[in-house]
């Protein structure tokens, strides 16, 4: 049956398309009458065999002239000479509709014409360079990052009982690993050691991978850092101290932006000069008695020793983060932390695995040093009565932050009720709301008097 | 400065734990938001090429795309990526599809001039 049907439909088609061939030979039998008429013209003319062509489409207005002037046998040479030159004439004329034709241009095959694709190869032969400046730059920054952690590990396994956590595995099958974050950043979260909660190390190199990065970085030139950040377990034992040494740059640049030392800290030249620190190195603390607790003259040498590789030291018990931006501020204050923060140069740190052991063994010093680190009275009193004195002004502010936006709300209600009572067309409800108005604001003045009667 | 004793503690073990995924990724963005933009700009150049058919706007689409690739953070969906890879193909292949002539260099018309 189907069958049947496509042939039946292929007949209708075959059908169609010959009742087209047969309306196109009509077409061409419609003009069997002016043949004769173009064979009696081919006599006369002789110059122009491919007027032919043109004659057909030109036969109509030019037979009726004939048909006129055949007529008249007299006229009828002078007629066939004005019609060959009338043809002449029109043959110069003719040919203009094809010579108004225009050919488009059509374009060359890409297989023919590649040479002219040079904008095309540019872009590819970029876009091949970025890979494989991709594929090099990812490569190269694995390794820097593996080579240093494998240099680091032997200490990090000493200290914790687990290194490289992902948080996922079974902590019987973790091998000391480095997780890879982005093609340019690593890390590695250590854990089980005391006075630490956590230890996690991070290494963020040059964005070798991306080219566009590394023409940045000509102009603007960074390095590969390591970064440690180790939450300090904490408790009433423990001093507080808040104390920041670094490079100068980045030093200045912690001391603007962090919360913690932006509130509580100075610097400390002098002091800086006494311990005999680094002349490019600035020194923050809340209070002098922590920094000769904390920087004895083993750790100063080691300072000056790896002073490259080192570039930035926090310490602090009151660590909240970064401060809130520019027209922003706490509500509350933040739970603070107890904390600390170092920023080593990757590139001195992995020159080789002495310099790299002996700065990782520094930052457990530093943190066992924390923790047994005892402050005179005075000196403890002093910095809690300074946090307690931040504390109280932190609130004053946003007390008064609190009072203007409860006022701000009591306005807008007030405002509304008016508003309310503006709206209000029933002459009863609207005498009823005003009279509710006028019991409020008397309200509203009253209690003052009588606070101050009864006083 | 020597360590005495073993300070390592099995019994005080903290997990890794992923910071929470919004709050890390509105940081990640605040630090670095290169690859953002250059998606955004991916897909601006991609309709540009589609639509008012200019075949540099295609090919700079691709180009974005491969910077935004090369600086994705782990955080960061591959979803997006591929699918703005493949727009800015699909941009390209259009493009030439229509119109298969080349690009007319900037130094032809310089020379000729």
């Amino acid at each position: 049956m189907k069958i049947t049907r496509i042939f039946g439909f292929l007949a209708i088609i075959l059908f169609c398309s010959s009742g087209f061939s047969a309306g196109a030979a009509s077409d061409d039998n419609e003009f069997a009458e002016f043949e004769e008429d173009e064979f009696a013209d081919s006599v006369v003319v002789t110059n122009a065999p491919d007027a032919k062509q043109e004659d057909r489409k030109s036969v109509p207005p030019i037979v009726q002239k004939d048909d006129f002037e055949d007529d008249d046998f007299g006229v009828v040479d002078e007629d066939e000479s004005d019609d060959s030159e009338k043809i002449k004439e029109v043959d110069p004329d003719e040919p203009t509709p094809v010579q108004s034709l225009k050919f488009t241009d059509v374009p060359a095959h890409f297989r023919s014409n590649w040479a002219s694709y040079q904008v095309e190869g540019i872009v590819v032969l970029i876009i091949f360079i970025y890979l494989i400046n991709y594929i090099i730059g990812k490569t190269t920054n694995s390794s820097i990052a593996h080579t240093v952690f494998e240099m680091c590990r032997p200490t990090l396994e000493e200290q914790f009982a687990v290194v490289g956590d992902d948080g996922v595995t079974d902590l019987d099958k973790l091998e000391p690993t480095l997780k890879r974050d982005t093609d340019s950043t690593f890390s590695a979260w250590c854990s089980g050691r005391v006075n630490v909660h956590s230890l996690f190390l991070q290494m963020k190199t040059i964005k070798r991978q991306d080219l566009v990065s590394r023409v940045l970085d000509i102009y603007d030139p960074s390095s590969d850092k390591m970064t440690i950040k180790v939450s300090l377990e904490g408790g009433n034992d423990v001093d507080p101290l808040i104390f920041a040494v670094g490079e100068k740059k980045i030093a200045t640049k912690n001391f603007r932006e962090m919360f913690d030392l932006n509130s509580y800290v100075s610097e400390k030249k002098q002091v800086a000069q006494q311990l005999n620190l680094p002349a490019t190195w600035q020194l923050y603390a809340d209070q002098n008695e922590v920094v000769y607790s904390i920087l004895e003259p083993g750790v100063v040498s080691l300072l000056r020793k790896h002073e490259e590789a080192i570039e930035f030291i926090h310490i602090s018990d009151q660590y909240t983060g970064p401060k809130p931006a520019e027209g922003e501020s706490y509500t509350r204050l933040p739970e603070p932390q107890r904390y600390m923060f170092m920023s080593l140069n990757l590139a001195k740190l992995g020159q080789d695995e002495e310099s790299a052991a002996e700065i990782l063994n520094l930052v457990f010093y530093l943190i066992d040093r924390v923790k047994k680190m005892k402050l005179s009275k005075d000196a403890k009193q002093k910095a809690e009565r300074k946090r307690k004195e931040f504390e109280e002004a932190f609130l004053k502010q946003t007390h008064a932050f609190r009072q203007e936006a409860a006022q701000a709300r009591k306005e807008e209600k007030t405002r509304e009720r008016k508003q309310k009572l503006m709206d209000e067309h029933d002459p009863e409800r609207q005498r009823r709301l005003e009279a509710k108005e006028l019991k409020k604001e008397a309200k509203a003045k009253q209690p003052k008097m009588k606070q101050m009667k009864v006083k | 400065m020597q360590q005495n004793g073993d300070p390592r503690r099995s019994n005080r073990i903290v997990r890794y734990k992923p910071l929470d995924a919004t709050a890390n990724q509105q940081q990640a963005v605040s630090d670095d938001p290169l690859p953002e933009y250059m998606n955004v700009l991916g897909m601006i150049f991609s309709m540009c090429g589609l639509m008012i058919r200019m075949k540099w706007c295609s090919w700079l689409a691709l180009v974005c795309s491969c910077i935004s690739f090369a600086n994705t953070r782990t955080s960061d969906d591959a979803k997006q990526i591929v699918s703005s890879f493949m727009l800015s193909v699909s941009a390209v292949v259009m493009s030439y599809l229509q119109n298969p002539s080349p690009i007319i260099p900037p130094w032809v018309t310089l020379l000729q001039s």
